[in-house]
């Protein structure tokens, strides 16, 4: 009964979806009226308008910016469910019952991660700093930043790894996208003009692109250094109740 | 391509009893949905959309930044779908709907 009733809505659904995607304009032709209207537009004046290379970047960091600015905000959201679900302790429990990592990796592992992570790091800083250049941008650099460390300890324990930021740097590298969001975009107000805004009236045309790549560049950091904290977050939160739960259940 | 893959990831969700199998078949819809939104914008032979890389046809650059938006949506709702997985095992120690609903 249920394995006909589950066919029927499937072929249901792909019917309409069927008929829908038909009648959307053929890929891979150069006269879409997607390209021909909008993306012709952003491809030709891009550079221009922002001073960004890489197109991408400026639609997200300039002509949509309320959207990554809403993004930032979802990326908090979700790190606050998460700590809602799981308990977070300040950090006075002593670190020695979960100083050793309980996965037993070979020395093969741990020789190719000690080569490779400090790469991957940097990768990761150039994805940040270049993001207006070549391809990138703050959140790609955040997210292999923050899985660098996950596996760093994953392998190697996590005490290592918890030590080198203090804890009052957490709270802050947690809300850092939506703090230098906020500032940026106030920074705009204060010169008079609209919130968010990257060109300020007052100073001269000679140093306004040099201005408005500085604030790219503090957005970008801010993006990635947020990123990189949830990622952290949660995947400690996560492993601190694992392992107190089994600490408790031996003891 | 695109139908096939939305309604493998639908049938994951209807049909099977494990939650984890249910999380990991919404993750399959929504991949589904970034492929339909950069293959709307792709240009044959199209190179991209970065102004230094050369002088030819330019992908269409809108699409995507709603799939990097995107991503980190699929991503924040798995990360929540998930951690409860985990809370909804220790409480109950199965993740089996069939037995969840009958449990408690």
């Amino acid at each position: 009964m249920r394995k006909i009733l589950i066919s029927l809505s499937l072929l249901f659904f792909g019917l309409f979806l069927f008929r829908t995607v038909v009648e959307l304009p053929e890929r891979d032709k150069p006269d879409n009226p997607s390209q021909v209207y909008t993306a012709s537009h952003y491809l030709k004046k891009g550079v221009k308008e922002t001073g960004i290379k890489n197109i991408v970047t400026a639609i997200s960091l300039n002509y949509r910016a309320y959207d990554t600015f809403g993004e930032t905000i979802l990326i908090f959201t979700a790190l606050c469910s998460v700590l809602t679900i799981f308990k977070r302790e300040k950090h006075k429990i002593s670190y020695s019952m979960i100083d050793v990592s309980h996965f037993k990796s070979s020395i093969i592992v741990q020789t190719v991660l000690t080569i490779f992570l400090p790469f991957s790091v940097l990768f990761a800083f150039y994805l940040t700093l270049y993001g207006t250049n070549s391809v990138g941008g703050g959140l790609q650099g955040g997210i292999l930043l923050g899985s660098s460390m996950i596996i760093f300890s994953i392998i190697f324990g996590s005490a290592k790894a918890m030590d080198k930021i203090s804890y009052p740097f957490w709270v802050f590298f947690e809300g850092a996208a939506v703090f230098t969001f906020v500032l940026v975009g106030l920074a705009g107000i204060i010169f008079g003009a609209n919130f968010l805004t990257l060109i300020i009236p007052g100073i001269s045309a000679s140093y306004q692109l040099l201005v408005s790549k500085v604030m790219l560049i503090l957005l970008q950091i801010g993006f990635t250094i947020s990123s990189m904290a949830i990622l952290i977050s949660i995947f400690f939160s996560m492993y601190r109740e694992e392992t107190q739960s089994a600490s408790e259940s031996h003891s | 391509m695109i139908i096939v893959l939305f309604l493998i990831g639908f049938y994951i969700v209807l049909a099977k009893p494990n939650l984890i199998k249910k999380m990991m078949g919404l993750n399959i819809i929504e991949t589904s949905l970034f492929l339909l939104i950069v293959s709307i914008g792709s240009v044959k032979g199209g190179l991209p959309p970065i102004v230094a890389s050369g002088k030819g046809p330019f992908v269409d650059p809108i699409p995507q930044v709603f799939v990097i938006t995107g991503i980190v949506i699929t991503l924040g709702t798995t990360i929540f779908a998930l951690s409860l997985a985990t809370k909804i095992y220790k409480r109950y120690g199965t993740l089996n709907l069939e037995k969840l609903k009958r449990a408690d």
